[in-house]
């Protein structure tokens, strides 16, 4: 069954075209250094870059995470590969490939370092060999599980035609050729004080055998080995390299059909398996990095993701990073929802300190990245814009170097913000302009916030300033949330509400003794 | 190869586990004089005696095999001291040549050439053995012994052994095949012959790709790698070598232990016959009909231990299931058990007995009941403590066995000792146990003596006589309602007075 699908052609010709299975198109492999965008450290989608890849360093994963996607397709190209690996008929063969490409790698690298050129060449074929059991392994896992993703498909299919090729047919079968020539070398090795010599066998017998034969009517039992142990390791040292040189020089023949191989096939590894072998192991170590919590019970959903609609809603989602530190300690995390419908197009977020607002803001940018990356998010279930860009503007610390001042510096970064944002960004601002005075702040604050809803914007806004939230019909106004019998304990849930300003200071207050009237009541007594 | 001179077709393990309560056994029959008389000062001997009495056979067959052996013995002492001593001096000569345990290759194959030189040296001396003196040999045990020897270790086949061991003799070089492997490393080396001097002479004429190179004397590093690739190739031929001292290890370990329990019985059977005492080659009977006759049985152990003459006695008891013995205090009750219960051991291990004669049925354990001293503790009071361990013996007692029981329940009154007694025995002998029941418990042994059954036989020492010596005779007799107390009572006090 073939159809004609948005990025053009039929399904046919589309695997035919495989070249990616992060990417639908055609898109170049990104280079191994891509800058972190700029709002990395705040959302700290750092540290879960460094989490989950630094283990898998060899793969250069982190362009991967950096850059998001922008189209709706994309985004659903990759997330039918994420779901395609959930299962272990998919996933279970694709690991293994990865397995073995790694130990083709090591071979490779051996292939490479290794001072006896002979070794060198005995490498190169074993990485080859390696790496034609893996494709021919992952091709035919992928032709019997059947793959519902367009991705993988594409993949299987290209495979196919690969293994099938006959330069793969070539290569293996010359791979076989000369590996059983070598295996069938015999050579005698004749040692005199430090004289050595090298020859052909000549099938004499093995005397180990003979005294078996001759001993053999004296056995009562087994009896121990006697066996030496030898090191073993890679690297042949001086002496066997010049053994090995002189066994090449009387198996003339034998060692140069290894030459003439690594000669023709030196080049000889794919590169669209290349490249999947690296891509694939991005999805894989997003999996394996959300694995623990999904364990504790969190929950991730496939994001429906919108280019012509800013209403938004999301359930109990989380912040990434926190909980993977929380999870690991063992202790709960708690969940948050948001919703933006209608013309709704900010969200500020009063309240308490260290209630959880700073987190919510982490949550809501990880949420819209990680969305844009095609990936599943913390969270029940996921309606979501996908903005052309994301842009945060947190408090910094106050630069030595700069001659402005700290509110100069928030004053002119987010001018380059606003500058270069379009009406399908998502701006994320975390206590802007607490450095200056209230009045200032407000009207500052003021201003930036029209700009915003004239474009239509997403944002969040976490401030003290409550009349920021009454600003329009537009602005939705949110809360972090005290336990209500203890105002010292912090719920971390975050609730619709109207700002309620200095009610919170008001029960702290009451609480430690220090309200007015309790005050009074106690200087006056 | 085979030994095979305890059993036809089994090798003897001189360390098997022994019975439970062996321990129990060994005491209460004073069987370690016993033991130490066979062995002198050679613990193996103790050893194999040991699992030999402990462990005894029950097929009559395989008693047969072991007894046919021992006559051979018996008849040609010489021959079976000297196979021992040849055998214990092989594995001398291997333990004097131990080295380190993680040795080169080089050195272990050095170490087991210069061994299997020497164990050559002995395997001779066991075959020229049998030649000389295999004639008087007519066991099937030690005729086979001495053909085997003759089949396997003929001079022909020393001179292949030392063909063989001339191949391997390392002097200046080694010659191994090697195969390539995955790292275009050698690997799986197999000696083909280590060279001797007047070749590394003879420059290679038939050699006709000849590669080669040499390494510098100043060059400590590369030397040390050459000396690793010729233990390489030594390696696997060192390992065989090794081995095969091994295999001729174990054989002489085999025939020494084999041949030690001959040994024994011959150190046991001089012994006797310095004190003037009859031993016989005791008649097996299957399990399953009760028989006990013997001509002059003694008991072994205590002849050995007071080395003065030793009391004899007559028994015909066949069919009988129990024995009860009654009669005079110090009558030789006692004696007379453990000679039973020595003989019945002795039989079963294929020795002979301390009598002119003796047959037996086999049984498939031996178990005692004697007297204990009481518990220092007082936890258990004398009763409880008998009961306890004779629960513990009936839990592994079973139909073919055979109890002893010395005074067993004479720590409670007449009445409670007999009735347990009773039920005891009957429950035993009705079951197959052959039991022997030494007792003063006269309600016991004269409820049985009324009952006239077949399978009951019941012995009485005789009184002491006019001047008072006991004699330590038995014989067949009812039981009598005194043990002669009052004889003894006017004795010493009529001596007092």
């Amino acid at each position: 069954m073939s159809f004609n699908s948005a990025a053009g052609g039929t399904v046919q010709e589309q695997e035919t075209r495989f070249v990616s299975i992060l990417f639908p198109g055609s898109e170049p492999e990104p280079g191994a250094e891509i800058p972190e965008p700029d709002y990395f450290g705040d959302l700290n989608l750092d540290q879960i870059a460094h989490a989950a890849f630094d283990s898998r360093s060899e793969y250069a994963l982190a362009p991967y995470f950096a850059q998001g996607l922008h189209d709706t397709e994309a985004v659903g190209y990759r997330q039918a590969v994420m779901r395609d690996l959930e299962h272990d008929e998919i996933n279970r063969p694709v690991r293994d490939f990865a397995l073995a490409m790694a130990d083709c790698r090591k071979e490779l690298a051996y292939a490479r370092k290794l001072h006896s050129p002979f070794q060198r060449e005995r490498w190169l074929l074993s990485a080859l060999t390696t790496y034609g059991d893996a494709v021919l392994a992952l091709a035919t896992a992928l032709a019997d599980a059947e793959p519902a993703s367009a991705a993988l498909r594409g993949l299987g299919a290209y495979l196919e035609r690969y293994v099938q090729s006959a330069d793969f047919e070539r290569l293996r079968e010359d791979g076989r050729q000369v590996t059983s020539v070598l295996d069938g070398i015999r050579y005698t090795l004749q040692i005199r004080d430090l004289h050595v010599s090298v020859d052909t066998y000549q099938d004499q017998p093995d005397l180990a055998r003979r005294v078996e034969e001759t001993f053999a009517r004296f056995r009562q039992g087994e009896v121990q080995s006697y066996r030496s142990r030898f090191p073993e390791p890679t690297a042949l040292n001086p002496v066997e390299e010049q053994v090995l040189a002189q066994v090449a020089a009387v198996y003339e023949d034998e060692f140069r059909q290894l030459a003439e191989y690594c000669v023709r096939y030196r080049s000889a590894l794919d590169p669209t398996v290349l490249r999947f072998d690296r891509e694939v192991q991005f999805l894989l170590a997003y999996r394996e990095y959300i694995a623990p919590l999904q364990a504790a019970g969190l929950a991730f959903a496939y994001p429906t993701v919108r280019t012509d609609s800013k209403e938004e809603h999301v359930e109990d989602a989380f912040d990434l990073a926190l909980a993977t530190r929380l999870v690991a300690a063992g202790e709960p995390v708690v969940t948050n929802d948001f919703t933006l419908s209608g013309v709704e197009r900010v969200l500020v977020l009063t309240g308490p300190n260290q209630g959880g607002k700073t987190t919510f803001a982490r949550m809501l940018g990880q949420v819209h990245h990680l969305a844009a990356l095609g990936l599943p998010v913390p969270g029940r279930s996921a309606d979501l814009f996908l903005p052309d860009r994301i842009f945060t503007h947190f408090e910094r610390r106050e630069s030595l170097e700069s001659l402005r001042s700290k509110f100069e510096e928030e004053v002119y970064r987010i001018h380059g913000i606003l500058d270069t944002a379009t009406g399908d960004s998502l701006l994320i601002m975390n206590e802007s302009f607490s450095s200056t005075t209230t009045q200032d702040a407000l009207e500052v604050g003021e201003r930036v916030l029209r700009q915003v809803l004239d474009r239509q914007m997403l944002c969040l806004y976490v401030t003290f300033i409550d009349e920021l939230s009454r600003l329009s019909e537009s602005v939705v106004s949110l809360m972090s949330t005290v336990d209500p019998d203890d105002p010292t304990v912090r719920t971390f849930r975050i609730v619709r509400k109207p700002a309620d300003g200095l009610a919170h200071a008001v029960l702290l207050a009451k609480v430690y003794g220090l309200s007015y009237d309790q005050l009074k009541a106690r200087l006056t007594a | 190869m085979k030994v095979n001179l305890m059993h036809p077709d089994a090798a003897f393990d001189a360390y098997a586990e022994l019975p439970p309560k062996a321990d129990e056994l060994i005491t209460d029959l004073e069987l370690q004089t016993l033991l130490d008389v066979m062995a002198g000062d050679d613990p193996l001997i103790e050893q194999v005696a040991r699992t030999a009495l402990l462990r005894g056979l029950t097929d009559p067959e395989l008693i047969a095999y072991r007894q046919a052996a021992l006559t051979d013995a018996l008849a040609q002492p010489q021959a079976i001291r000297t196979l021992y001593g040849i055998a214990t001096a092989a594995l001398h000569d291997e333990r004097q040549q131990w080295g380190l345990s993680y040795a080169s290759a080089h050195s272990i194959l050095a170490r087991s050439l210069t061994v299997i030189e020497l164990f050559v040296k002995r395997l001779r001396q066991l075959r020229q053995v049998g030649e000389q003196f295999g004639s008087g040999f007519h066991s099937q045990a030690f005729t086979d012994l001495f053909a085997t020897l003759e089949r396997e270790c003929p001079e022909s086949y020393f001179d292949e052994i030392a063909e063989v061991t001339g191949l391997l003799q390392d002097k200046r070089g080694t010659l191994a095949a090697v195969r390539l492997g995955s790292s275009n490393r050698g690997y799986d080396y197999l000696l083909l012959q280590a060279l001797p001097q007047r070749w590394l002479d003879r420059v290679g004429v038939l050699h006709r790709h000849r590669a080669s190179f040499q390494i510098s004397d100043r060059d400590e590093a590369g030397a040390r790698a050459v000396a690793e690739l010729a233990d390489r190739s030594l390696d696997p031929a060192a390992n065989a070598t090794a081995q095969a001292v091994q295999h001729v290890v174990g054989f002489m370990h085999s025939l020494q232990a084999e041949l030690a329990f001959y040994v024994g019985c011959l150190n046991l059977h001089d012994e006797l016959e310095t004190l003037g005492l009859p031993t016989c080659m005791p008649v097996a009977c299957e399990p399953y009909r009760q028989e006990l006759t013997a001509t002059d049985l003694y008991d072994v152990c205590l002849a050995l231990h007071s080395r003065e003459p030793v009391v004899t006695n007559d028994v015909d008891a066949p069919g009988a299931a129990l024995l009860l013995v009654t009669g005079t205090n110090r009558g030789g009750k006692s004696t007379f058990l453990r000679s039973v219960g020595l003989a019945q051991l002795m039989l079963q291990a294929g020795m002979f007995a301390g009598a002119s004669a003796f047959t037996a049925n086999v049984r498939n354990g031996v178990f005692t009941h004697f007297k204990r001293a009481e518990d220092p503790s007082m936890h258990v009071g004398k009763l409880a403590e008998e009961l306890e361990r004779m629960h513990d013996i009936v839990k592994l007692i079973g139909p073919e066995s055979m109890l002893l029981c010395n005074e067993s329940f004479a720590s409670t009154n007449e009445r409670e000792g007999s009735e347990i007694s009773r039920q005891l025995i009957s429950a035993l002998i009705d079951s197959g146990v052959k039991v022997l029941f030494v007792t003063h418990l006269y309600e016991l042994a004269h409820g049985f003596y009324e009952q006239q059954r077949p399978d009951i036989a019941f012995l009485r020492a005789a009184p002491p006589s006019a001047n008072g010596e006991p004699t330590f005779k038995l014989a067949p007799g009812e039981p009598e309602p005194t043990s002669h107390g009052l004889v003894a009572y006017e004795r010493v006090f009529g001596a007092a007075a």
